[in-house]
């Protein structure tokens, strides 16, 4: 575990690039010597190397920040990789949650074809969304962005059915719309200011602005927030969404929830608080994520298919972070940022469970489920875990935060928009009970019926310590807000990031 | 109605656009300066002026290569190209996996064009396997590099595959050469990286410089680093367009 | 002197947008997608140009006195960042090109408007 912290940073993006480069070759000699088995331990193996090293990195790098200029080119001239709060927090977030699902894949995925490709891009979309995160470079920002999009758009298209053929379709056309618009953004920021690393795209921005921002740099920062926007399906950009988690295979879809929507709404962080300042597009998140939270929500209300539900509900919850990253306290903010891990927990402990039923039961309507308590009692647990954590049931971990972001609307002084928010919670109690009544009470179908079937341990594992995960953050918000402080700290004090990157 | 809707919302992102750029970008023809950057006691410039400056210097000033271009590529925004090359791994594994290749290549129609295309292209295409190879290996000193290189190799056996059928060009380079030349090239990156560990301090370091400015050796880093994209490219576009021929209909 | 280059970013930038938004067709979007990034690219390169500039590659004649270069050359930073973004994408067109290949060989139909199996 001690391991020299000053090439740890980089190593956690290069291990999984590494270990995407090696697998298809791996793949011809394991399928020729019918060694597959091994080839997935060993991708396996990649994923927890990086794990380790990056908690081995935010151990070490905790509470500062740390800059490693690429190729040893200072700063404003080469690419940097700066390891702040927010860039640690993040890639704990997703390192975790892609280590649990790879374990969940390798018995999910096992006896289905083109597996080299599937871990394959399974490691480089876990290499972009860290990249992402370490990232201290506008354009590598973009670079690593696509190498996330290009893996997600393939891996939603896995199962070549019609289905998912269609939902990859639909992605990719509003997801390359949305990263021209990030491009066109970075190269209107390029325009303005002549730099690419975001510290000197602060410094500098802060010159420009300091009569007004120019009519471009606004431009600039529409064109990101909307193309950022339909990366995380916030609410006029959402359509592609549903159809893509319905598509995908049910790994992918969990890592999409708990990973890649969180990537983007970070990186519409970094841009907004460092380069453009607190306060200028405060009250546009606001909005958005107000409409994205209750048009969630109610989207979510009339949904018969169970992926799709947790889709729409997905959706709802990303309003619920952006309200709290929009309020601009440090309480609102750190809610908000809290409320991602909650929501990477509780959302892919959902998916995951959904995951086991929909192949247990070979489909993914509710109407045709039903008392399917009685027969996969733990999942039944389990499930009402998520959904009362989704909900904010106290001893959960929904609570502390959902709580938290009110607090701060109330606090910055939205009292009414606080109240709307607190409102569209009730949404959330009656979709997502009406949603476990129909699957786990009430009258079974006729294909809970004829179930018969054996839990499967290998499956459960890692939804259970997501449930565990569930109850720590719940009775120990502490542990959360301890791990936000850096991250909030830096968004709003970006002179922190500045002095760091320019000592 | 939709088109209309369409047409409004496109020609209102199009004029903002045009208003933004001539009130605050700098005019064409402007670089170095940024207008809103100029203050009284220091005018800061893009970032470009000090990498024109120090790139052709000796180093560890600079690179010592007169290409600034593919200075920035591999010295100064490496990592970036690492990315590129990465975002084509990607693609390449995406598109052969949505196509099954191999065992479709035997209903493949393409079986060649006439004798007169044939000869042209048996006689071109060594040509063009040298100026691909010229291409990749004086990337650093002439206009050139890695990728054009190896876009210029795959577009020769595109002319084979073209002139004398697909199967005919698959027996020449397979999918299996393709992948070997794609994946060597994609780790040979990432090992020259992590060799800057060793030999300087930061990842993707330069080293390895013999003679001076505009020298073939000045620079062997980066022309390994252009031929292991110069490999990757290559595989990879050829693997792109024989699973796109051979999964999703032989009709040309 | 009167560049094009501005309003050719902006009219190729405009036509891309419209094409993604309100065609039918989805090879049409997707020429629309290729339109609007080259529009980007374009506005890229047209930044970093210098009046009357040269390529930002130091000449055989002036390799002794290199540093002249610097007020001479155009940006080379614009110049690479459109390598690399033509790059992703030519990917992202074939990985989408590829998909909608195997939408029509399943549905039979170009029209974006069939793709909505998904709805129910």
């Amino acid at each position: 575990m001690v391991l020299d912290f000053f090439h740890s940073p980089i190593l956690v993006i290069i291990i999984p690039l590494i270990g995407g480069f090696i697998t298809p070759g791996l793949s011809l000699v394991a399928s020729k010597y019918s060694l597959t088995k091994y080839r997935d331990y060993i991708v396996f193996g990649f994923m927890a190397t990086t794990f380790l090293l990056i908690l081995n990195t935010a151990i070490q790098g905790w509470g500062e920040i740390y800059v490693y200029p690429l190729g040893g080119w200072e700063p404003p001239l080469g690419i940097s990789v700066v390891l702040d709060g927010l860039g640690v927090f993040i890639s704990l977030i997703v390192g975790s949650i892609s280590l649990l699902i790879l374990y969940y894949s390798l018995d999910f995925m096992k006896d289905k074809k083109r597996l080299s490709q599937f871990y394959t891009l399974m490691l480089f979309l876990i290499a972009g969304m860290l990249g992402v995160s370490y990232t201290g470079d506008i354009f590598n920002l973009y670079v690593f962005f696509e190498i996330m999009s290009i893996a997600s758009y393939a891996l939603i298209a896995f199962y070549r059915t019609s289905d998912s053929i269609e939902a990859s379709l639909k992605y990719i056309i509003i997801g390359s719309l949305g990263t021209g618009f990030i491009l066109t953004g970075i190269v209107i920021l390029y325009a303005l200011t002549g730099t690419l690393n975001i510290a000197d795209l602060a410094v500098r921005m802060s010159l420009i602005s300091s009569e007004g921002f120019p009519l471009l740099s606004l431009l600039a920062l529409g064109f990101l927030i909307v193309g950022f926007g339909m990366k995380v399906g916030m609410i006029p950009f959402h359509a592609w969404l549903p159809d893509a988690y319905q598509g995908a295979p049910i790994p992918v879809t969990t890592i999409m929830a708990g990973g890649t929507g969180i990537i983007g709404i970070s990186s519409l962080l970094r841009i907004v608080y460092l380069i453009y300042g607190n306060g200028l597009a405060n009250n546009l998140l606001l909005g958005l994520g107000l409409l994205t939270m209750i048009i969630g929500a109610l989207l979510a209300l009339r949904q018969y298919r169970l992926k799709r539900l947790l889709a729409y509900s997905s959706i709802s919850q990303m309003g619920y972070v952006l309200f709290g990253l929009g309020i601009g306290n440090s309480l609102g903010i750190s809610s908000g940022l809290y409320h991602m891990l909650n929501k990477a927990i509780f959302k892919s402990l959902l998916f995951l469970l959904a995951g086991i039923i929909i192949t247990r039961l070979k489909t993914d309507n509710m109407k045709e489920l039903g008392g399917l308590a009685k027969k996969m009692p733990i999942t039944a647990v389990f499930f009402a875990v998520g959904s009362l954590a989704l909900v904010g049931i106290p001893p959960f971990n929904g609570f502390v935060t959902k709580a938290g972001i009110f607090y701060g609307g109330m606090q910055a002084g939205y009292p009414v928009l606080s109240t709307i928010a607190a409102f569209s919670a009730t949404l959330t109690v009656i979709y997502i009970i009406r949603a476990y009544i129909l699957i786990f009470l009430g009258e079974p179908g006729d294909r809970v019926k004829n179930y018969t079937g054996q839990n499967n341990y290998k499956l459960l594992l890692p939804a259970f310590a997501l449930v565990i995960a569930c109850i720590v953050f719940g009775i120990f918000p502490g542990l959360g807000f301890n791990a936000t402080e850096a991250a909030q700290e830096v968004l709003l004090n970006p002179e922190l990031y500045i002095e760091a990157v320019f000592p | 109605m939709q088109k209309k809707l369409a047409l409004l919302m496109a020609v209102m992102v199009g004029l903002l656009l045009i208003v933004g750029i001539y009130s605050d970008a700098p005019s064409y023809g402007a670089f170095p300066d940024r207008p809103l950057l100029e203050t009284e006691d220091n005018t800061l410039h893009s970032i470009g002026l000090p990498i024109l400056e120090g790139t052709p210097q000796s180093p560890p000033d600079g690179l010592g290569v007169p290409n600034v271009v593919t200075g920035v590529l591999w010295g100064y925004r490496a990592y970036d190209t690492m990315g590129e090359a990465t975002v084509l791994f990607t693609a390449v594994v995406s598109v052969s996996m949505l196509g099954s290749h191999a065992g479709l290549l035997s209903i493949c129609k393409i079986v060649g064009m006439t004798a007169i295309v044939k000869t042209v292209a048996s006689l071109l295409t060594p040509f063009l396997f040298l100026f691909g190879g010229y291409i990749i290996f004086y990337g650093h000193l002439t206009p050139g590099g890695g990728f054009p290189g190896g876009v210029i190799i795959a577009a020769a056996m595109v002319l084979l595959l073209l002139a004398y059928g697909v199967r005919f060009a698959c027996s020449k380079i397979g999918f299996i050469p393709c992948e070997l030349g794609e994946e060597i090239g994609a780790i040979m990156i990432v090992v020259i990286g992590i060799g800057g560990f060793f030999t300087g301090t930061y990842f993707l370091q330069p080293m390895l410089y013999f003679g001076g400015l505009g020298d073939l050796l000045s620079n062997v880093q980066m022309i390994l680093l252009n031929i292991a994209v110069g490999l990757k490219v290559a595989g990879g576009m050829l693997i792109i367009v024989y699973t796109l021929i051979s999964s999703f209909g032989g009709e040309v | 002197m009167m560049s094009l280059n501005f309003p050719v970013v902006v009219l190729l930038f405009t036509l891309g947008l419209y094409c993604i938004l309100g065609k039918k067709n989805i090879i049409k979007i997707i020429i629309g997608l290729s339109i609007m990034t080259d529009g980007v690219h374009l506005l890229l390169i047209s930044l970093g140009y210098r009046s009357e500039g040269i390529a930002p590659i130091v000449p055989s004649s002036m390799l002794e006195n290199f540093s002249e270069i610097a007020g001479l050359a155009v940006d080379p930073v614009p110049q690479a960042l459109v390598l690399t973004s033509i790059v992703i994408n030519v990917c992202i067109l074939a990985l989408a090109l590829s998909l909608a290949i195997h939408k029509f060989r399943q549905q039979g139909s170009t029209n974006v408007q069939d793709f909505n199996n998904l709805k129910n």
